[in-house]
């Protein structure tokens, strides 16, 4: 049994033309300790889908849908909230992409952190602030103990994402869910901040939903890679399958659009057009408009999500057969 | 605490600047409006059957035959040393006649200011909760109601309503005189009666506005990053709410205190004249009418320091809530 199961997730967002439809049968999971990326260009569908998961996204406006959703063999969308509560932060934690506003501003670090903490152990004050000084600790913060009393706004960014990692893992959850938590950061902090959250993940046999539209962060962090467009996801395998043969002509787009330093002088390598707008998702293959590789059938009929062996999935009808992305 | 004493000094010093250049400008406007206040002082009638020296005498004794700048820096003197000087109307002292009604006038303030939120913040908040509901429509529509009403027709159609025709509640004052040895509980409710529509009245035209501010705040902050973090740690809904959602919230109002009490304070003007209530309100506007320049004078620097303490006090109100002021 996997830890986590999605099983034909659709979500929608009601507006004043009906209901909009931005994840269309979403279907993953993720086995214990692993770590895997979900991918794709902003406005894909990622963050809403982590946020689904935890059953954080706010209904209405948004409304969300799914045959299931097992977290170890329990379908969350049946759990009352009152068990949620009990869920979150203890057995799911999730870390944000923006550490300047993911804090409230009026309050300790200390508070925030130990609030977490005894609201799922229910230990003393005392040895919560003894586990969030280790926390902090653990994460790389100098004078842990200091920093306990200060507020947010006296740290930098990637302290912040560092104070939000140690509140994430205080009460050891069994996934986290990271949603693109180095965008915000300083390239130079990025790293430093991923390495963090992977180190955390190998040594806690924590699994780990990784939101990511960085394949530099996916080759570095996953074992798995979900590629996720207008709702979708397109490929799936694992991330060195991904790397190495990627089949459908919007990963290979992907891959060939990261700038590198062997082909300096080049022109950069761009996916034309534009992610269309949930409205507009086409009834055929949803990448076809932008596609290089499309063919008759593309604009026609809709590709599943197919089996091709090694468990490497594609929707695809037309893929790019040996994979060369750097062709 | 330190910093905090440092910052309190800081803004008392501040102050006295801003108090001089209030009190300058006004005694020149004031100087420069037409009227004599002679014929305050010693009747119309007996003014004119003056003899052009006689009126020379009584101005110089009055003082007013010297030029504006000196009386403005002999009146600064006298405040100095602790007086206002006498009324020329009455010719009591000042600090003695403003004695008796400061208290009046702040204690309707503080009363109002206090109704005005206790009643204003949590239909706010039922607004935001309930977004497009009946009853978040209908704050949102009088809000705009209570801040296009006048204070002063609004007062008068309910005297005529509540005094005149129905005889509910007393139009005037602030206590009935022809009670004839009260007990303590009859004259606490006979308080209590000719406070509700002044006070009642002030808080009606408040609400809507406050309403309105504490719904926008909320929704504000119901959306921020934290509160999600807050939902995401795992923390019940009540403890999302009382512990992140609602001390936010309460931040701006703390800036506002004072922003509210300058508006009450200029607002018990009228709402003191229309109903012969005491207090310092109603003392200056009949100042006002009267060119009793000393009593003018002194009233307006009261509410000038009124106005300045409301501000400094929501200042540091906001310095305790707030730690990022609290550093810089």
């Amino acid at each position: 049994m996997s830890l986590l199961e999605v099983n034909k997730l659709n979500i929608g967002f009601q507006g004043g033309d009906g209901l909009m439809n931005v994840v269309t049968d979403l279907s993953f999971d993720i086995e214990e300790g692993k770590a895997v990326a979900l991918v794709g260009e902003s406005g894909c569908g990622k963050s809403v889908t982590a946020l689904s998961i935890m059953r954080l996204l706010i209904c209405p406006p948004a409304h969300m849908e799914a045959e299931s959703i097992l977290f170890e063999g329990k379908d969350i969308q049946q759990i009352p909230e009152r068990h949620m509560w009990k869920l979150r932060g203890n057995d799911i934690s999730m870390i944000f992409q923006e550490p300047m506003t993911s804090l409230n501003p009026v309050t300790t670090i200390g508070k925030q952190l130990t609030e977490t903490i005894r609201q799922h152990t229910g230990c003393s004050k005392k040895e919560a602030l003894a586990k969030a000084e280790d926390m902090l600790r653990e994460v790389g913060i100098p004078e842990p103990k200091q920093r306990l009393r200060e507020y947010p706004h006296q740290m930098s960014g990637g302290m912040r994402q560092r104070v939000m990692i140690a509140m994430a893992l205080s009460c050891d959850p069994k996934l986290l869910i990271a949603d693109e938590p180095t965008t915000a950061l300083d390239v130079t902090i990025q790293d430093q901040i991923l390495e963090l959250i992977a180190d955390a993940c190998r040594r806690r046999k924590m699994a780990l939903l990784l939101i990511t539209h960085n394949m530099g962060i996916v080759a570095e962090a996953a074992d798995e890679v979900m590629v996720m467009y207008a709702g979708q996801i397109v490929e799936k395998a694992s991330v060195q399958e991904i790397f190495d043969t990627p089949m459908h002509p919007y990963t290979n787009g992907m891959l060939r659009a990261i700038p590198g330093t062997a082909h300096t002088g080049e022109e950069f390598y761009v996916i034309r057009g534009r992610v269309p707008s949930p409205l507009f998702f086409s009834k055929a293959c949803r990448f076809a408009p932008r596609c290089d590789h499309a063919c008759e059938r593309c604009h026609k009929e809709a590709p599943q999500l197919q089996d091709i062996g090694g468990g490497h999935y594609i929707r695809c009808w037309n893929p790019i057969k040996g994979g060369n992305a750097n062709e | 605490m330190n910093s905090g004493l440092k910052f309190v000094i800081k803004r008392l010093l501040v102050m006295i600047p801003l108090l001089f250049a209030v009190t300058l400008a006004s005694y020149l406007l004031m100087t420069i409006t037409p009227g004599d206040p002679m014929a305050m002082y010693v009747g119309q009638d007996q003014l004119r059957q003056m003899t052009p020296t006689q009126k020379e005498q009584r101005r110089e004794a009055l003082g007013l035959n010297r030029p504006i700048i000196v009386r403005y820096f002999d009146w600064l003197d006298d405040i100095l040393h602790g007086t206002f000087g006498t009324s020329f109307k009455t010719g009591q002292p000042i600090e003695k006649e403003i004695g008796q009604r400061i208290g009046i006038t702040m204690s309707l303030n503080i009363i109002t200011l206090f109704l005005t939120y206790l009643v204003g913040i949590p239909l706010g908040i039922y607004c935001a909760k309930h977004k497009n509901g009946i009853v978040d429509n209908a704050v949102m529509l009088y809000s705009y109601v209570g801040i296009s009403l006048p204070a002063f027709w609004l007062s008068i159609m309910a005297i005529t309503l509540f005094a005149v025709k129905l005889k509910w509640l007393p139009g005037l004052g602030l206590s009935d005189l022809t009670l004839k040895n009260p007990t303590f509980w009859q004259e606490v409710w006979d308080t209590i009666k000719h406070l509700i529509m002044p006070v009642g009245l002030t808080v009606i035209t408040g609400l809507g506005s406050m309403a309105r501010a504490e719904r926008n705040l909320y929704l504000d902050v119901i959306n921020q990053d934290y509160v999600r973090t807050a939902r995401a740690k795992g923390l019940p809904e009540r403890k999302v709410k009382w512990g992140h959602a609602y001390r936010n919230v309460m931040l701006p109002l703390a800036s506002e205190i004072g922003g509210s009490l300058a508006g009450l304070i200029g607002g018990s003007y009228i709402i003191e004249t229309i109903f012969a209530i005491p207090g310092l309100g109603a003392y200056s506007t009949n100042a006002i009418l009267d060119r009793d320049y000393p009593v003018i004078m002194a009233t307006l620097l009261m509410s000038s320091v009124l106005v300045m303490v409301g501000y400094l006090v929501s200042d540091i109100l906001y310095c305790v809530v707030d730690p990022r002021i609290r550093v810089q």
